[in-house]
């Protein structure tokens, strides 16, 4: 197989600090956590919700037959919510990762930016 | 900020400038009527329009051309994105196809929306973090290998060709529908609407152009179910409130259910399948009988200088007629299904999983239903999460940050969108139930009679029972109706269809546009660029793009223009393809840093393969052409073949990457690279 080139080198991430390892895995668990989360959410609403139709035919959210506004309604508002929740809390690790490295840099001094 | 600010002022100015032309056009059609001129200017004007964005964001800047330069805010890029996202079928079908069946065409709905969240959490801020230029390029790249990016090139052409194919088939019938154009004409008008917006300026042009459509498609969805909402007296803002429409609904549901007549209806049609199921039992000698009586009737009615009417028509049932038994045996199996699913009660739109067939195990469909609702919704959302012309989308914003929130934008304009979509479903059965079901024969409205007159396959009311009176049995329409139609059914002004006709030929042209890009890009980097000549100037390889694109385009409407119907089906099979090739290693090679490259491979290659044979093996059209039919797996639909492609792209990229040798220093900090913003 032909190696491939890049057109534009990726910048190589630089070496690294224990500190900045550590803000790294932080970030990266916080990632992990907060995906398994919203999906469950999301999968619930998804695919649990049709599971009880049948059984939930008969209950009543303003007018509509709960199965059919979880369906029509509910889970899109559901989704809308999950995302905006992600962006939210993803921002606030950002800024945090981002401390961490001017942290980092002031504490070395020497380091070009 | 000044970009947004200029972007901000200009479509604002837009926005306003649409609606005054709409009102404009209202206030000529007050004074001198309908007409088709009405149909003309909806068409032709916001082409122009789109033409002149085309214009003006004209590139030959490689990354202006391939990303338009990665500096579109997240707001519009979401717009953008969601007019992309929204194709003909999502604004012409959807709401056809809840009128029709009710809750099981929710899992559309779900799957559309709920596939963002996926793009949010596992795929838009990575691919951006790489910035590649598309999708096969970031695998390409994550797995350092000119075979992965070859299989995702291919993965990439599979399901974006016949989207594209039938987005510019949707664009010849709205032509074809509302100026009365020749098919293949509206075709190439078509054509012509898709290539000012990408052919000049790539990315670039067609983001812009995108934002337009974006405004005009939802303006054409809104505005319709306000006024008709308004009308019934339900309110302005008929999405959360429509509630109490559907109880009459159900109450008018119920009634249709329940009428000595409409059983009566639905008989007639039993026995005219039973009919037909005579027939098919007395095959091949029934169809000798049936084409020898067609010949003595014409013959007869030749000699009795019978009405010229009549012997057409009797020529034309000759000349359609299927040309041996096993044709025949094909042709009217259909027309037995077709009268016997006519023959069944109306299911009320909110039951979910109806049992259709009622000599089966009704317990037993209903457990195939609920199956195939939940792998469909499954198929749905996966899909929606890979397919590249959406993802290449989010390469064109800031930041990894600006990629997340464009996600949500996206996902917020599509909401808009599905979010009114059951509405007009609801209002359309409710006025077809409560102002057309019951009415004499003598008295049928103006809009049935029109469009009778003019396509009689798309709807057509007969008397049945033969009382005079249109019974919900009588009624037959084609579910793309329920949109194109909805303002006529209203009684809205004519202008008002312009509108939804503009608003459905603005998704077709965004989804083709993109579809078309994501192609020729492909070709052109990924191929040509990566594969055949490295060294090509930024120069050659934008001109090499604009080639490749006029070519795919014109391919595609030349496959378009042949009308092949069958393909239709594959445009919801193209979800199935997209998740099972592309989903599991786009995401292993994110959160899984062991993924090696054979891994990717073998899971792209098994993905695929399962996919592709569980359709070729189960889709009707296929076991007819290939005559190899294959055994469905726990009744699972071939559209939803995903459910098995998807586990094993998993499993065998998993299983290859575990024996395979562990991937280098190098690939690990690449890794890390793309996980952090």
């Amino acid at each position: 197989m032909a190696a491939p080139h890049h057109p534009t080198p990726l910048p190589e991430p630089p070496p690294v600090s224990d500190a900045m390892a550590r803000a790294h895995r932080r970030y990266w668990r916080f990632n992990l956590a907060l995906i398994a989360v919203l999906m469950t959410i999301g999968f619930a609403v998804s695919f649990v919700m049709p599971l009880l139709a049948p059984r939930l035919g008969d209950m009543r959210f303003a007018g509509f037959h709960l199965p059919f506004y979880v369906g029509a309604q509910g889970a899109i508002l559901v989704y809308v919510a999950l995302v905006v929740v992600y962006i939210v809390l993803m921002q606030r690790a950002d800024r945090a990762l981002q401390a961490a490295l001017d942290a980092d840099e002031t504490a070395r001094p020497g380091r070009p930016r | 900020m000044r970009l947004a600010h200029r972007l901000i002022r200009s479509y604002v100015l837009y926005t306003l400038g649409f609606f005054a032309f709409v009102f404009v056009m209202w206030r000529i059609e007050l004074k001198t009527g309908p007409g088709m001129w009405i149909g003309y200017v909806f068409l032709f004007v916001p082409i122009a329009v789109y033409a002149v964005i085309g214009l003006l964001s004209r590139t030959s800047d490689l990354v202006e051309y391939y990303v338009a330069g990665r500096r579109v805010p997240s707001f519009f890029n979401g717009m953008a994105t969601a007019a992309d996202w929204l194709s003909a079928a999502s604004f012409i079908g959807l709401a056809g196809s809840l009128y029709a069946s009710g809750y099981d065409g929710l899992a559309y709905l779900m799957g559309w929306t709920g596939g963002y969240c996926l793009v949010a959490f596992l795929l838009a801020p990575y691919v951006r973090k790489l910035a590649r230029y598309t999708i096969a390029d970031f695998l390409g790249t994550r797995f350092s290998s000119n075979l992965v990016r070859a299989l995702a090139v291919l993965a990439t052409i599979l399901c974006s060709f016949v989207y594209l194919v039938a987005q510019i088939q949707g664009v010849g019938l709205i032509a074809m529908r509302f100026i009365g154009v020749d098919f293949a004409i509206g075709i190439f008008c078509g054509l012509a609407g898709i290539l000012v917006c990408s052919f000049l300026g790539g990315m670039r042009a067609v983001t812009w152009t995108q934002v337009a459509q974006y405004i005009i498609l939802i303006s054409a969805m809104l505005i319709p179910v306000a006024l008709i909402a308004h009308r019934d007296g339900i309110g302005w803002l008929p999405q959360f409130s429509y509630g109490h429409l559907m109880q009459r609904v159900g109450t008018l549901e119920r009634t249709v259910r329940d009428a000595p007549a409409e059983r009566d209806v639905r008989d007639e049609y039993r026995r005219r399948a039973a009919a037909w199921q005579a027939k098919l039992d007395a095959l091949p000698q029934s169809y000798a009988d049936e084409k020898a009586r067609l010949a003595a009737t014409l013959a007869d009615l030749r000699r009795r200088n019978g009405p010229l009417r009549d012997i057409d028509s009797l020529e034309r049932r000759l000349a359609s007629f299927p040309r041996d038994a096993e044709a025949a045996r094909i042709a009217w199996t259909q027309q037995r299904d077709d009268l016997l699913a006519r023959a069944a009660p109306p299911v009320p739109m909110h039951e979910p999983f109806p049992a259709h067939a009622p000599d089966t195990d009704p317990d037993a469909a209903r457990r195939i239903a609920m199956r195939n609702f939940l792998s469909l919704l499954l198929c749905l959302s996966l899909g929606t999460a890979s397919l590249p012309h959406i993802l290449t989308r989010y390469n064109t914003t800031t930041s990894v940050a600006s990629a997340r929130r464009s996600v949500g934008w996206t996902l917020f304009f599509v909401a808009l969108f599905y979010l009114t979509v059951p509405v007009l479903a609801v209002l359309m059965k409710y006025e077809i139930l409560a102002h057309l079901v019951g009415r004499p024969f003598d008295d049928l409205p103006r809009w049935v009679m029109q469009w009778r007159r003019i396509e009689p396959y798309l709807i057509s009311v007969a008397d049945v029972r033969g009382d005079g009176i249109v019974r919900w049995g009588d009624i037959r329409m084609q579910p793309d109706m329920v949109v194109l139609a909805a303002p006529e059914i209203a009684g809205l002004p004519y202008v008002v269809s312009g509108l939804v006709a503009a608003g459905a030929l603005a998704a077709a042209l965004s989804t083709a546009d993109g579809l078309l890009l994501t192609i020729s890009n492909v070709l052109s980097h990924d191929v040509y660029y990566h594969m055949v000549d490295p060294k090509a100037s930024s120069q050659r390889r934008v001109t090499i793009s604009k080639i490749l694109l006029l070519g795919v385009a014109l391919l595609a409407s030349w496959v378009a223009s042949l009308n092949a119907g069958n393909i239709l089906f594959l445009v919801g099979a193209a979800f199935s393809l997209a998740a099972s090739s592309l989903f599991p290693v786009l995401v292993l090679g994110v959160f899984w840093k062991r993924t090696t490259r054979l891994g990717a491979v073998a899971g792209m290659v098994a993905g695929l393969a399962v996919c592709v044979y569980y359709i070729v093996a189960t889709y009707p059209f296929f076991t007819q052409l290939t005559g190899f039919e294959g055994r469905r797996w726990f009744g699972i639909e071939p559209i939803s073949s995903g459910v098995f492609g998807v586990p094993a792209g998993f499993l065998a990229a998993i299983f290859v990457s575990l024996v395979d040798r562990r991937p280098d220093r190098y690939t690990i900090a690449l890794v890390d690279y793309i996980r952090h913003p």
